[in-house]
């Protein structure tokens, strides 16, 4: 009896694991602004991914995907797009599980991810990414 | 033992005498609103304004606890659900589901042999959850909100009832200080029909 329990109780702990947790009880505002080859990039996808990476200091810089520790559904918390002047502006929630966040830019079939969005980087809730590079 | 039955016929006979006396201008739990219709309407320029569209429908119920003469007081709770349709500030989620609930204070007054206006004012405390895939958000707010219903009587204690309401709503966010004001003020009307049940009012 009891391993029937175990084993009907077993999956609903890994959906309950598998879950990303928010909450809006702090909110760090992140800005920037995106350039290639010089000329601000506009329109360009942007969008925030909760890692699990230690940030070694506070500098944003271009990371790569393969170094990245992404949670198991690697899901966006925040989704937006550069403006007519390659500037992005954005918010992103308190997460449950990670502190440290990476930002991906996507233009057609390229994307590059910069990072680390960290305690390190923002000050009072607010992180400027200053200008990246695509 | 004397005086213990003394003090119990006292205290029934104050009861009694208590009972008697009571002013009939006070009442308990005589009034029950139910109704249902649109919230997130007419937003002001904020995060969660701007992230969402209309919310419909929005279901709310509503207790009169307490009543003296015109006045009452009591509990009053609702729950809408929003689409998220800017994902900019708030955050890449598909929809919003807010709980509110908490106490209200109103006044009725009869504008003519069948009908009547109730204004009150009441505190908000809401929850919010927004979900998409398996992402969710919670968010808290206090907020006061300011309404007034028409209600026009159909049938012994049924009214029937139109309602409007403005709610002021604060988030508990902590950002930064340049981005309180857009993150944190979220304003927006509500607008209800369903029916109110109430004793001796018309």
């Amino acid at each position: 009896m009891k391993k029937i329990l175990l084993l009907a109780l077993t999956p609903l702990l890994f959906t309950n694991c598998s879950v990303d947790r928010y909450e809006g009880d702090e909110r760090i505002i992140i800005q920037g602004k995106v350039v290639y080859n010089n000329v601000p990039l506009s329109n360009a996808e942007v969008d925030v991914y909760p890692v699990y990476n230690k940030p070694v200091n506070g500098s944003i810089t271009e990371v790569y995907y393969n170094d990245l520790n992404f949670d198991y559904n690697q899901n966006s918390i925040s989704k937006s797009f550069t403006d007519n002047s390659g500037k992005l502006s954005l918010s992103i929630p308190r997460s449950e599980d990670t502190n440290v966040f990476v930002i991906r830019i996507s233009r057609d079939y390229d994307s590059k991810y910069y990072g680390y969005i960290s305690k390190y980087n923002s000050s009072n809730y607010y992180l400027n990414l200053g200008t990246l590079i695509f | 033992m004397k005086k213990i039955i003394f003090f119990v016929l006292f205290i029934s006979n104050f009861t009694c005498n208590a009972q008697e006396n009571t002013n009939p201008n006070i009442s308990f739990a005589k009034s029950f609103q139910f109704t249902f219709g649109f919230a997130n309407l007419a937003t002001n320029k904020s995060m969660m304004g701007e992230a969402h569209n209309v919310a419909f429908p929005s279901v709310t119920g509503r207790l009169g606890i307490f009543h003296y003469n015109k006045f009452s007081v009591g509990l009053h709770a609702s729950v809408h659900s929003m689409d998220v349709k800017n994902t900019q500030y708030y955050g890449y989620f598909e929809d919003t589901q807010a709980l509110a609930i908490g106490p209200y204070i109103s006044y009725y007054q009869p504008i003519s042999e069948k009908s009547l206006l109730e204004p009150y004012i009441s505190y908000d405390y809401v929850n919010y959850y927004s979900n998409y895939d398996d992402k969710k958000l919670h968010s808290e707010s206090d907020g006061l909100g300011l309404g007034i219903d028409y209600q026009y009587k159909i049938v012994g204690m049924a009214y029937v009832t139109f309602g409007l309401k403005y709610s002021f709503n604060k988030m508990r966010t902590e950002t930064h200080p340049n981005w309180e004001k857009y993150m944190n003020n979220y304003n927006f009307m509500s607008a209800k029909i369903g029916f109110t049940f109430s004793k001796n009012r018309l």
